[in-house]
């Protein structure tokens, strides 16, 4: 496990993690609950972290967190400067050197019906990125094909990676290759979820076209990125609110090609949605990919052009 | 004879320079908080950008000058360590490491700690007011510190002369 991940944590648990001996590549979440014991999960299981070292089963053998172990670990996850996340901990999640995101929980501040922040953080839970460059190969020539990109729609359960997919096909048509020319890019990042910005710097590769806006709201993003940074792309992840709805119009009455996801198991699923169903009837969208979690997330179910003609079915469909 | 004479004025010149050094070494001193005063001011407009304080601390070090410049820069990397010690400990070790036995006085050295007490709030708005009644102390702290200072350094250049005078006078 690399050193910057074992620097989060106060000595005793870095000490225990150490002992661990754990493969970052299959590291995905370390979770930290005060009084509860630190879970690991580790190559798709959970574990916890033994009280000796090592990974175990049995929670009476975990090594448990304190409330102290707890606050020292936020002071190193934000850099004892948590001031400068104020507005990330108000959505609950900071995201680190690397693309990690920290999600936060604890009791709420509200001013009015509004958050405004998280104060008395309890619990923590690490998701570690792992890009998977190469993911979206499959489902790349039916999105970009020669000079010409797509207007694309991903449809997704949650965690069955649509934003690695995303991910993947914003990096793939920004270099381009032999067969296809690269792409400016712009990516509206909201949640720091694409890029995984760390200070302004993508922690993800996210190629060598690509403009990333971390941070900010997705319908004033796209019009940013229109009015500075001429993108012929622009990604966005999980559109539905009217005002995303809106500055897609304007995207594409702009000229700029659209990668966007959503949540949704199937294209009757987006129609059920008053506001999406409007942009699959005008036949906005000239793919749709389906995706599933099964046998693995990222798994491609289908793909679909603008007047519903499969194009690609799945293994096992 | 000669040699009594070479001596004492030897000791008359050595108090005169005494009286000098230590009117020097006040005007440095009001100097050095005159910089720290700076590095404050530099340290809220990077706070009110969200800068985190490891970042923060070596952007302010890039643009001042010794002792302040090796005290922020090892601040900075002390606090990207996580070497298990509380934000003020690290702050307070750092200080006294690199900015005693200079011309900074005891409560300089106690006031400049201070602000490791003031950073690393959880809200910027708490964190800038902090910031800004701290820098405030210290502007009149410092605005009385300049008043007396044409006085003191007067008083100590005065005190050399005499007291080299009254030493040479007692050896003749």
């Amino acid at each position: 496990m690399r050193e910057e991940i074992g620097k989060l944590f106060p000595k005793e648990v870095r000490n225990l993690l150490e002992k661990a001996e754990l493969k970052q590549e299959y590291l995905q979440e370390i979770r930290l609950r005060i009084n509860g014991p630190l879970l690991v999960v580790y190559r798709g299981e959970e574990y916890f972290l033994g009280a000796k070292g090592g990974l175990c089963k049995d929670p009476g053998q975990a090594f448990y967190v304190c409330r102290r172990c707890l606050q020292e670990t936020l002071e190193y996850l934000s850099g004892y400067s948590l001031y400068a996340y104020e507005e990330e901990v108000r959505q609950g999640y900071l995201t680190l050197q690397g693309g990690h995101r920290v999600g936060l929980a604890g009791k709420t501040i509200l001013d009015g019906e509004k958050i405004t922040s998280i104060r008395f953080i309890s619990f923590i839970n690490i998701r570690f990125s792992h890009q998977v460059k190469g993911c979206a190969s499959v489902i790349l020539p039916y999105i970009a094909q020669g000079s010409t990109v797509r207007h694309t729609l991903l449809i997704s359960p949650p965690r069955c990676g649509k934003t690695t997919i995303l991910r993947d096909l914003i990096r793939q048509i920004s270099d381009g290759d032999e067969k296809r020319p690269g792409h400016c890019v712009g990516v509206v990042d909201e949640r720091s979820e694409i890029g995984g910005c760390h200070q302004g710097v993508p922690q993800n590769d996210v190629g060598i076209r690509t403009d990333v806006l971390d941070g900010c709201p997705k319908a004033e993003g796209m019009m940013m990125l229109i009015r500075s940074m001429s993108p012929e792309v622009i990604a966005v992840d999980e559109i539905g609110s009217y005002e995303d709805i809106h500055a897609i119009e304007s995207v594409i009455h702009c000229g700029c090609r659209l990668l966007a996801t959503v949540h949704g198991s199937s294209i009757d699923d987006i129609k059920r949605k008053p506001l999406l169903n409007r942009l699959v009837k005008e036949k906005i969208f000239e793919r749709y990919i389906l995706l599933e979690g099964r046998p693995r997330a990222g798994t491609v179910r289908q793909i679909f052009d603008e007047r519903g003609g499969c194009l690609f079915q799945g293994d096992g469909i | 004879m000669t040699a009594k004479a070479a001596g004492i004025c030897l000791i008359v010149l050595s108090s005169f320079g005494l009286g000098l050094i230590k009117s020097v070494e006040l005007q440095k001193r009001y100097r050095l908080l005159k910089e720290w005063e700076k590095i404050v001011l530099l340290l809220e407009q990077e706070i009110s950008c969200h800068i985190p304080l490891p970042e923060a601390y070596h952007r302010v070090g890039d643009r001042v000058c010794d002792p302040f410049k090796p005290f922020l820069e090892s601040l900075s990397k002390q606090l990207d360590a996580h070497g298990g010690k509380s934000f003020r400990e690290i702050f307070t070790q750092e200080g006294k490491r690199c900015l005693a036995g200079g011309c900074l006085t005891g409560e300089d050295l106690r006031q400049i700690c201070a602000l490791g007490d003031l950073v690393g709030f959880a809200d910027r708005k708490t964190q800038k007011n902090l910031l800004d009644r701290y820098r405030k102390e210290q502007e009149i702290r410092l605005a009385q510190l300049g008043e007396q200072l044409p006085a003191k350094q007067k008083l100590y250049r005065s005190l050399g002369i005499l007291g080299g005078a009254f030493l040479g006078i007692l050896l003749l």
